[in-house]
């Protein structure tokens, strides 16, 4: 198996090459296109965490269903993200899991085991990212992000906006609080909620912020019928 | 804020003070608060970034003073003083919001546009520009906010309104406007 980032810039999207046998996983309606000697089936929920699992990955932003690629013969996928942005590739040798926040999972290898995770009442005022993707196993694991990603070493303690957090390793420690000020100014600013990481460890932070732009772009469209 | 290391306090400030804050959130939506940040120790990290993607420009601000589309400030330091302008009646329904800001001091700026910025300079001359393009202005330019010719052709020429600038001095455009965004995309609202 062989994956390749193509495009720049904004407009990333991620090239999988699987030999005769190989499997890849991906977000269902994610495929741009595949060859002719790759099948594609649909994960039935129950191979994936059951329909509680399924409703979660929903909640944390994410397709309820996966999409399952076998080559029977060499060929390729190509997956691309929905949202302008780069597309982030991970290759995990097993020592160390992967968070994945607000609906930034995009696919990974058959080893990997992506599991939701509740983030509890919590995460409930977050609105973006209620649950995690839990990704852990050896393989590649492919992210999207809204905007530019960026990866921030943390040494000790780091504060990143919820709507800005793409994925981080399970190593860190972390917890969900608001921004900062009193509670009132947090609604009325519209400042949101921090993760504040602790610990050692990597955190992908994306330059843009899904929830920002549609509270800009929502209230501007006709309501729904 | 999208990111920022642990030394540094957050203080949410109303631009104008808490009554004209919530004066305008109630009016016309926009609250016009800015977080103030400082730090406890050296060597603090904090990321800032747009909410719309495009691009971000930084201007070294010394003693001039810009007027601005509130949507296109992002970020200053200290001794930038922000201030409000009301933009009239007509500035209502032009979609853009009601207030502008005004920016004067010595400091650091940087705002941002959706799609990229242009600069243009009018020397003793005039242009005519959609409010939705306009991201920042000098105020030694006159400018007015207007329909582009009678209402019936305002109402149905789908341009909205215009900002006419005259006289002497910098202009700044975004290529892209959110209002052509909002009118694609109410296509795809069912």
């Amino acid at each position: 198996m062989n994956t390749e980032i193509i495009g720049s810039a904004a407009f990333q999207s991620i090239k999988v090459t699987l030999e005769a046998g190989e499997q890849f996983v991906s977000e269902a309606g994610k495929m741009v296109r595949m060859s002719t000697s790759v099948t594609n089936e649909v994960e039935s929920v129950k191979k994936s965490g059951g329909l509680l699992g399924g409703l979660k990955r929903m909640l944390g932003g994410e397709a309820f269903f996966f999409s399952r690629y076998t080559a029977n013969d060499k060929g390729e996928v190509v997956l691309a993200p929905t949202l302008p942005g780069n597309v982030g590739f991970r290759e995990l040798d097993g020592s160390c899991g992967w968070y994945c926040a607000g609906g930034s999972y995009l696919g990974s290898g058959p080893e990997i085991k992506t599991e939701p995770k509740w983030q509890g009442m919590k995460g409930f005022f977050t609105g973006e990212s209620l649950v995690f993707v839990h990704a852990t196993g050896i393989g590649p694991l492919i992210l999207d992000a809204f905007g530019m990603v960026e990866e921030e070493e943390v040494d000790g303690s780091f504060t990143v906006d919820t709507g800005h957090v793409v994925a981080f390793e399970d190593r860190l420690d972390y917890t969900i609080s608001k921004a900062g000020g009193s509670w009132f100014n947090s609604m009325l600013a519209g400042e949101g909620f921090v993760i504040r990481f602790s610990g050692k460890g990597k955190v992908l932070v994306q330059s843009h912020n899904m929830k920002e732009f549609g509270a800009i772009v929502g209230p501007k469209l006709p309501p729904r019928r | 804020m999208s990111a920022m290391d642990d030394g540094i306090d957050v203080k949410i400030r109303m631009l104008g003070g808490f009554l004209p804050a919530v004066g305008r959130r109630l009016l016309a939506g926009e609250s016009l608060l800015v977080g103030q940040y400082s730090s406890r120790s050296a060597q603090q990290r904090l990321s800032v970034s747009p909410a719309i993607p495009g691009q971000v420009l930084h201007k070294k601000m010394q003693n001039e003073t810009y007027l601005m589309q509130a949507g296109s400030f992002m970020a200053c330091t200290d001794g930038v003083n922000l201030g409000t302008v009301f933009g009239g009646l007509k500035a209502i329904f032009s979609g853009e919001g009601m207030f502008f800001l005004k920016l004067s001091g010595v400091g650091d700026l940087w705002y941002n546009s959706y799609g990229s910025i242009v600069e243009r300079e009018l020397n003793n001359s005039e242009l005519i520009v959609d409010t939705g393009h306009i991201v920042a202005w000098e105020p030694s330019l006159n400018w007015e906010i207007t329909g582009m010719g009678n209402l019936m052709s305002t109402v149905f020429s789908g341009e909205g309104l215009v900002m006419k600038f005259r006289g002497t001095g910098k202009i700044w455009l975004q290529t892209r406007s959110l209002g052509g965004l909002v009118n694609w995309m109410r296509g795809y609202c069912y």
